[in-house]
């Protein structure tokens, strides 16, 4: 009994001869169990307080341990985010690729389509150049050619009064080619009146006549020496010579 | 469990690390495929254009076509039949005409079956009838 003191025990060996013993016996015992209750009051505070922190060092550790797995669940989820979106872009990536590659072989026929087009407008471009060349000089040189070949006409027409026309005939009086002269300056007053003799040539080169205007009264006859001698100029001659006659008789 | 976080966590930071290059993987083919999609439309431009001068060329095709059938109704026709003309003038009267000459005087030459003779006339002092007369005096009636 180390709560007894030394002290007390003197007291209580002391008491033995006295008459309050049970007084101060009583008393010290009361004493006694205060210091007890006390002690034991102390141990329960203590044992409360163990307990408490106890139960806090529990309780935050379980909150740690909570939080934690908290977190790593987060984790995980975002690891999981994370893994769907890769694959997701994965898939984007491949499409575009798939659409890069699209593009570029439309490109590359486009490019081809472009070649040969401008190949085409190439060869064609050289060869009309070669053929305007060509057809235009031959159409100088023909244009030349016709120029001088007027020339002659029209001084035959304007001097000599003689114009002579070509008519493909398709009657079937005369098959092949027509014909016609026109002899003016023939009347005095009148130089341009026409005095026409109309005329076909068949194919073995004889001549026909076709008609006269003004008629001529002996033109059967001059037909039939025509085509007796096939003689043009002098026929021609001898009708101007009747026109003449007619005009200035 | 440490090294089963530390593992997690740095998976994780390998896909941050790849998710980032992968994003910058889509920016570059974007920006390519751009760029393809830019040169796919300049393609199709230089094609109507190039298609529209091959129109304008088959347009002068057409142009070069009508002249080139100007030229061969003159080769086949025109010229034929004024050479012709120029033919049976000659036929009738046997005569040349000189051209460069004043623009009154007619000359020429006659020619005749046993001689040449020359042609000198001024137009502006005669009357059209007495030179036509003169000229046709040249072509014989006899038969």
């Amino acid at each position: 009994m180390s709560c007894l003191s030394s002290s007390k025990i003197q007291l209580i060996m002391m008491s033995v001869t006295d008459p309050n013993l049970s007084d101060r016996f009583t008393s010290a015992m009361e004493e006694i169990h205060n210091e007890h209750l006390k002690t034991y009051a102390d141990i329960v505070d203590t044992t409360a307080d163990l307990s408490h922190s106890h139960r806090q060092f529990v309780k935050s550790a379980l909150d740690t341990c909570l939080k934690k797995c908290k977190d790593d669940e987060k984790l995980f989820e975002t690891i999981q985010t994370f893994k769907r979106e890769l694959g997701h872009k994965k898939m984007i990536l491949k499409e575009k690729q798939l659409a890069i590659s699209d593009t570029m072989a439309e490109v590359q026929e486009k490019e081809m389509q472009k070649e040969d087009i401008i190949q085409k407008i190439q060869k064609l471009k050289e060869e009309q150049i070669k053929r305007k060349d060509l057809i235009q000089f031959q159409n100088a040189a023909n244009k030349d050619r016709l120029k001088n070949l007027q020339k002659a006409r029209l001084v035959f027409q304007d001097h000599l009064g003689l114009e002579i026309r070509t008519i493909l005939g398709k009657t079937q009086l005369v098959k092949g080619e027509k014909l016609q002269f026109v002899f003016r300056y023939i009347h005095p007053s009148d130089q341009d009146s026409a005095y026409v003799i109309t005329m076909g040539i068949k194919e073995n080169g004889s001549y026909q006549i076709v008609s006269s205007d003004p008629v001529v009264d002996c033109l059967p006859v001059l037909e039939s020496r025509l085509q007796e001698t096939n003689n043009l100029q002098a026929f021609l001659a001898n009708v101007r010579k009747e026109f003449i006659s007619l005009a200035r008789s | 469990m440490a090294q089963v976080e530390e593992r997690a966590g740095r998976g994780l930071l390998d896909m941050q690390e790849e998710k980032q290059r992968r994003d910058h993987e889509l920016e570059s083919l974007e920006q390519q495929l751009g760029r393809c999609t830019a040169k796919s439309q300049t393609a199709d431009a230089e094609i109507q254009f190039l298609q529209r001068e091959l129109e304008s060329l088959r347009n002068s095709e057409h142009e070069l076509e009508a002249l080139q059938n100007q030229v061969d109704e003159d080769t086949t026709e025109v010229i034929p039949s004024a050479v012709y003309v120029a033919q049976v003038y000659y036929l009738i009267t046997k005569i040349k005409w000189e051209y460069d000459t004043q623009p009154n005087i007619l000359k020429g030459v006659h020619y005749g079956a046993d001689l040449a003779t020359p042609i000198n006339i001024d137009t502006s002092a005669r009357s059209r009838n007495d030179v036509s007369d003169q000229l046709w005096a040249f072509v014989s009636t006899e038969w």
